[in-house]
């Protein structure tokens, strides 16, 4: 099963540089067969890394421990599961797992348009096969999940399999893991997909919205996998780590949110392209960037260049995507720069105070916030360059630059969509605003009266608050023009509205979702924390909480042996709950686990983590935090899933007597 | 096992190469023009649709309304104006295309797509609706 894998690793080198090489002949000649053979090579290249994805799954199944990715990240005891997901656990076979992703696109692309785009895809595959092309070799020549064990004997080595395996890494061993790697890959790759319809645009010369409205879908596909695998993340890692938080800046966490910075940006400025007919080497430009950002990300994680504490090791494939990067950057960028007079706006902007420059804000602030994460994140890199030291940038540096952005940016996302495209009116300004920003005023006012004084926390309740009404009242006056024109009723009108212009309406869903993520945010202005050692009988408090600990037991099972302590919770005097932290030791990876308990209400989490022993090992710390708000975080983020998924579902048309579908 | 993935892979290459042999016909770009003045036309009714609903919202002032909503009807009318010049156009080009390729093409050529009546636009040949104007085709 290995060497059929292995070959099959290995086929897909040579035909994905097939499949390239005669897209791009298709492209030059124009010639209907080269491009029916290009399109049957991306099947083909989806098919070879499919079945060998398959044959790596078999024998992660079967335990094949004279298989070195096999070996090195599942044992005989591992669940059957988690045997399966040990696919992407590791470096190479995670790598896999991308490589697998993009040929599923390419043959998804291939097929979808297998009867239109004639002119542009030839491109498109050219792009996406060699893209393929640089997978494949990592895939094949560097990091290959096929290569087997092998044993010094002097001057021959010898194929060897071991008794049993080094298991899965146990801070992998969680949910949110396990779909958290498919869904940011997803996220990722799927970048490539407008990219390469770009890119054919730019080489073809077809400027027009026909690249726009081929990808819009695929555009907003990955901006939605790249938000839930970045929200992923950071739930694996609040509920995994064990250190309080969900987000630390950490360059494996900026490097996925880049991309998504750019995406975003992308989608509010594409509908200025669409109305107007401006912005269009913006948008081409941002495309081009989020593609870039991706794969750097992928790098990051890669290369080792900056440390984190989830990238993989240094793997040497550092030169490798350097190389590529410097290519495509060169490649997209020439081809921009060679088209930049093609693509001249069909308007110029008309008034400060509209639409369109609102979108203009939005893409601004986007634009500074990439740089400024980009910036931190290289940050110890290019100290290194010049001062021979990596030096990081913490959190705190993030969170001075970047709270400010995002608070601006949850402002527009209140403004902008009540602004008319053109010129909006000061009249109509204060139509608009006049309440929302009265009733801010009184809800700051309570806020100050409940004796909230951070200034940041009050400012982004605010602006929430300012929001939340400026979208609530679109819906509500949208459904009530509706009824006044068609009689329905209010809730069959409120249907009808969104379900008639689905990308608005999903817009503004998404909007609520990031104006709940910003509340979860904003309650890490109230965090609280504790630290106690104690021994069972022994209490301690944290704000109103209380806690007694009942027991301290250890217990072993085949994979790990733990400790963990009862905790009963009270706060004001009466019990809430009884928590279980716990703390467990892996046998086949040797390595430790904190197993926090969480209790979780609306208004904040009790998050318990069971450091350790103490020094004299009579007594157990405990580490307990307070963290407001954090829920609301997680239910933004299923509510951006649904807004996602409502802004993709096709326009509802009516029929009407004159018979129109 | 190894010499499966080595058949497999080998034949997938073979089956991919195919079409390569075949005698087959170049395809015939849209016209640019005529998509481009297409994507204006669609920009100007999304315009007009965005500014009535943004008018029926209070957005806009009436006099705005009225205003604008004039110059963007005369945007359309314009651009439907030159569609039409250039669909005229497009059509005599491709009847001479086709005129001259008359004795060339041999009996059994397939003929892979057919033009929609209305707008002009490409579709295959089993459609029975243009995708782009929803036309019916014959």
């Amino acid at each position: 099963m290995a060497d059929l894998g292995n070959v099959l690793l290995y086929s897909l080198f040579p035909l994905s540089i097939y499949t390239t090489l005669v897209a791009l002949a298709a492209g030059i000649t124009k010639r209907q067969g080269l491009l029916v053979a290009a399109r049957r090579g991306a099947y083909s290249v989806f098919a070879v890394t499919t079945l060998s994805v398959l044959s790596l799954v078999y024998l992660l199944v079967t335990s094949d421990f004279s298989i070195e990715y096999v070996a090195s990240n599942t044992n005989q005891s591992l669940p059957l599961f988690y045997k399966i997901v040990a696919l992407w656990a590791g470096h190479n076979g995670s790598l896999l797992l991308w490589t697998w992703i993009i040929t599923i696109f390419v043959g998804i692309v291939a097929y979808q348009n297998r009867h239109k785009n004639n002119d542009l895809m030839p491109y498109v595959i050219f792009v996406m096969a060699g893209t393929t092309v640089f997978f494949s070799v990592l895939n094949v020549f560097i990091s290959n999940p096929f290569d087997t064990l092998y044993q010094d004997l002097g001057n021959t080595l010898q194929e060897f399999a071991v008794q049993d395996g080094r298991g899965l890494n146990p801070l992998l061993q969680h949910p949110a893991m396990i779909i958290h790697p498919p869904v940011l890959f997803i996220g990722y790759v799927g970048t490539v997909v407008p990219f390469a319809f770009a890119i054919a645009a730019l080489i073809t010369g077809k400027l027009g919205a026909g690249w726009i409205h081929t990808t819009r879908r695929w555009a907003l596909t990955t901006w939605g996998f790249l938000a839930a695998g970045i929200v992923l993340g950071g739930k694996w890692a609040y509920v995994e780590l064990g250190w309080g938080g969900y987000w630390a800046w950490d360059p494996v966490e900026n490097a996925s949110l880049l991309p998504w910075l750019t995406a975003t940006a992308y989608l509010h400025s594409v509908m200025i392209q669409e109305r107007k007919g401006m912005l269009k080497v913006w948008n081409m430009a941002l495309v081009i960037a989020t593609y870039l950002l991706a794969v750097f990300g992928t790098f990051l994680t890669r290369s080792g260049i900056v440390s984190s504490v989830h990238a993989f090791a240094n793997s040497g494939l550092g030169p490798a995507f350097a190389v590529f990067l410097t290519t495509a950057t060169l490649f997209s960028v020439g081809l921009l720069l060679y088209r930049r007079k093609d693509l001249k706006p069909d308007e110029e902007m008309q008034s400060l105070v509209s639409r369109e420059s609102g979108f203009l804000f939005n893409n601004l602030l986007f634009l500074l916030a990439t740089i400024a994460v980009l910036w931190g994140t290289l940050f110890p890199v290019i100290s290194e360059l010049f001062t021979g030291d990596q030096i990081t940038v913490g959190p705190p540096w993030f969170n001075n630059i970047m709270i400010p952005i995002g608070l601006a940016l949850l402002l527009l996302t209140g403004v902008g969509p009540l602004l008319a495209w053109r010129h909006t009116s000061t009249e109509t300004l204060k139509r608009s605003f006049g309440w929302p920003i009265l009733g801010s005023f009184i809800f700051v006012l309570v806020l100050l009266g409940f004796g909230v004084n951070d200034g940041w926390a009050i400012g982004s309740f605010a602006i929430s608050f300012f929001v939340t009404w400026t979208i609530v009242v679109e819906f509500i006056k949208g459904a009530g023009v509706r009824r006044k024109n068609s009689g329905e009723n209010f809730f069959k009108a409120l249907y009808m509205l969104s379900r008639k212009n689905t990308r608005r309406y999903g817009g503004y869903i998404i909007h609520l979702a990031i104006v709940l993520m910003f509340m979860g945010f904003t309650g890490n202005a109230f965090n609280s924390e504790t630290r106690a050692e104690v021994g069972e009988g022994d209490t301690f408090t944290l704000d109103s909480y209380s806690f007694k600990t009942l027991a301290i037991n250890s217990a072993e099972t085949e994979n790990y042996s733990s400790q963990s302590l009862e905790l009963e919770m009270s706060k004001k005097g009466k019990v809430v709950d009884t928590l279980h932290p716990e703390r467990r030791y892996y046998f086949a990876s040797e390595q430790p686990s904190t197993e926090v308990d969480i209790y979780s209400t609306m208004r904040e989490d009790i998050y318990i983590v069971l450091s350790g022993a103490s020094n004299d090992g009579e007594k157990v710390i405990v580490q307990v935090y307070r963290n407001p708000f954090v829920k609301f975080v997680w239910i933004g983020a299923w509510l951006l899933v649904f807004g996602t998924l409502f802004a993709m579902v096709p326009n509802l048309r009516e029929s009407k007597a004159g018979g129109q579908a | 096992m190894s010499i499966l993935a080595y058949l497999l892979g080998a034949s997938l290459l073979v089956w991919s190469m195919m079409p390569l042999f075949k005698k087959d016909s170049s395809w015939i770009s849209l016209y640019m023009e005529l998509e481009e003045l297409e994507d204006r036309k669609q920009r100007v009714y999304g315009n007009i649709a965005d500014l009535e609903f943004d008018y029926a919202m209070g957005r806009l002032s009436e006099s705005d309304f009225t205003e604008v909503r004039q110059s963007f009807m005369n945007d359309a009318g314009r651009v439907i104006q030159k569609l039409e010049e250039q669909r005229s156009a497009d059509l005599e080009e491709r009847v001479k295309q086709d005129i001259k390729n008359i004795g060339k093409k041999s009996g059994s050529k397939k003929i892979k797509h057919q033009f929609c009546g209305k707008c002009g636009s490409e579709n295959s040949l089993d459609a029975k609706f243009c995708t782009k104007c929803g036309e019916g085709l014959s």
